[in-house]
């Protein structure tokens, strides 16, 4: 069904090309995204440096297929450790009232800080590493998704039928997990693509910030920030990490909006 | 209505407490000593030992917490450790610039949001329909300081119809103050409208497919007129919730957006703290952006429930 979706088609597409630098990395940057070539610093794009190069005279387009890696990486395990933590608070708290509450209020408060505000201010605390953008952006993201969680388990617990495994004997622990946590799925699957276009959005932020990944890591936000200070002289390097972020976002996106139209009809727009 | 308005502003009180908690945490989840950390490898002992001694870190947790706790309460959000002035003063002074661009950012979003919105749906299907929304789907994937980057690029370098960079206070010249901030406006407020863009096309064809909208149209009202008097009034509410929830990523992006174009608003606070590590301000700005945010919010919902008499909030 998703194939006949025309924005969930467009979105793949994208996403496809995107996968494809990150998983053909060594391959398609031809040359090593950190080599150092002094005598060739700020070269407008060519036949053999296609993004041009930076104030390094490292190889822009290199630069950025690596990005994509890195934005995906990050993008993913976010995802993945987010829809862990998502659906386990999510279930717990549709499930056991006493933990309703507790998740509910932390949610809160967590959903009160905006989500770019409470990933800088952890990168402070925590430091420039990798795993700690992980970390930061997976505590800004999750109550979202633990919160589209617990409301579609509040109303799958209720449904038609959950009440006939209940009416045919099934203990409340076997309808949570083979009945009702199958159904959140979708829910899950499309909240996720929403949240790893975010993630990669804010991961791109906090590297432009410089509060990201450490300095030389080929990230998109890393090259961007590389490249702000000759902008004039040399506008593409910051050209082409942000046009990368645009397909990549708008990629996700559209499988999401996709997604949506195909396994939520009730969501539909009309 | 009061009742609904006291259990509003009350659902705050649990919420402010529990980013209260988080934002001490903060500087306790720092790696090793958040003394040390603070002042870098290069201070003495002695500092380190001040240091501890003014952020009270040499008792326990709990009684650290009720102590800084109790001072925040009084409006006393401690002292910078980089600037050695109070924090709420560092505030203060950087709040002019954020304020009139979180104002600017919002009216961006509403009036390129619900125009774009509106256009797309009076005009259902068409090639302006399908260009707004792609408009919007783009406007959604582009990252608000690549967009800010670009519009220097454009409006500041090439066409020099727009300072590059910085701030005129207002006190100078509101003129200048405005120029100022019309770019980054526009790249905070961009990415917002396409949100609000989406919800308002959605919510005005909901609309014009009611009974009421064939009624009109039935006794003779003009399309324009069917849209504004009647579609509009009933459209816009699900629109000021996101125009609401909007503020979540117009007061993140602000950092960035400060940054980008050089504006010394709070956001560009937040980032110069987080990189001298002077945790009292990081902890003073969260606190002060989430009262914010929370409160544009209970407003947002209070004035939602005061236009549409139909909710009965329980």
């Amino acid at each position: 069904m998703l194939a006949r979706n025309r924005l969930g088609v467009t979105g793949a597409f994208l996403l496809t090309i995107v996968v494809g630098c990150a998983a053909f990395a060594g391959w398609m940057g031809r040359q090593d995204p950190l080599f150092v070539n002094p005598a060739i610093r700020l070269r407008s794009p060519g036949a053999i440096h296609w993004f041009g190069t930076d104030d390094f005279g490292r190889d822009v387009f290199s630069r950025v297929v690596y990005g994509s890696r890195v934005s995906l990486e990050v993008g993913a395990l976010v995802v993945t450790l987010t829809a862990l933590l998502g659906v386990v608070a999510g279930l717990t708290a549709g499930y056991v009232r006493a933990w309703d509450n507790v998740v509910m209020r932390v949610t809160d408060a967590l959903m009160a800080i905006p989500p770019a505000l409470l990933a800088i201010t952890l990168m402070a605390a925590l430091g420039a590493k990798v795993s700690n953008v992980v970390v930061s952006l997976t505590v800004a993201y999750a109550p979202q998704l633990t919160r589209v969680v617990r409301s579609q388990v509040l109303v799958l617990r209720e449904s038609a039928f959950a009440e006939a495994a209940k009416a045919a004997g099934a203990a409340e622990s076997r309808i949570a997990f083979r009945h009702v946590l199958p159904n959140t799925l979708s829910v899950v699957l499309i909240q996720g693509t929403v949240t790893f276009a975010d993630a990669v959005l804010t991961e791109a932020g906090l590297s432009y910030l410089g509060v990201g990944e450490p300095p030389g890591v080929p990230s998109w936000g890393n090259i961007l920030s590389d490249g702000r200070a000759y902008m004039i002289q040399a506008p593409w390097i910051t050209l082409f990490p942000g046009l990368a972020i645009v397909i990549c976002v708008l990629g996700l996106n559209l499988f999401g909006d996709g997604l949506r139209d195909v396994l939520d009809p009730r969501l539909r727009g009309e | 209505m009061t009742t609904f308005v006291i259990r509003r502003l009350a659902s705050v009180i649990p919420v402010l407490f529990l980013v209260a908690i988080f934002a001490f945490v903060l500087v306790h989840l720092t790696p090793g000593d958040p003394a040390s950390y603070m002042l870098g490898p290069l201070a003495s002992e002695q500092q380190v030992h001040d240091l501890r001694e003014v952020l009270g870190l040499n008792e326990p947790v709990y009684v650290q917490f009720g102590r800084w706790f109790v001072r925040v309460l009084h409006g006393n959000l401690g002292e910078s450790i980089f600037m050695s002035i109070p924090v709420s003063l560092a505030i203060w002074q950087r709040l002019e610039p954020t304020l009139l661009l979180t104002l600017l950012a919002v009216l961006v979003e509403v009036l390129v949001g619900v125009s774009a919105g509106i256009a797309a749906a009076t005009h259902r299907n068409t090639w302006i329909d399908q260009a707004i929304m792609t408009f919007a789907s783009l406007g959604l994937s582009t990252p608000s300081f690549w967009l800010g980057l670009n519009l220097i690029f454009l409006f500041g370098v090439h066409l020099r119809l727009l300072p590059v960079a910085g701030y005129v206070p207002l006190s100078e010249s509101w003129v200048g103050a405005i120029r100022s901030l019309v770019m980054p406006a526009f790249a905070l407020g961009f990415i917002s409208s396409a949100l609000v863009a989406r919800m308002t096309r959605s919510s005005i064809l909901e609309v014009l497919s009611q009974d009421f909208v064939r009624t009109a149209r039935a006794k003779g009202v003009a399309e324009k007129g069917v849209v504004w008097r009647h579609a509009m009034r009933n459209a816009i509410l699900p629109v000021m919730t996101v125009v609401g929830n909007s503020f979540a990523s117009l007061l993140g992006g602000l950092v960035v957006t400060e940054q980008v174009f050089a504006i010394p608003g709070v956001g560009l606070l937040v980032i110069n703290s987080v990189l001298h590590r002077d945790y009292p301000v990081i902890q003073g700005v969260l606190l002060y952006i989430v009262t914010l945010y929370v409160f544009i919010n209970v407003a947002v919902d209070i004035l939602y429930a005061l236009a549409d008499p139909r909710i009965k909030f329980s």
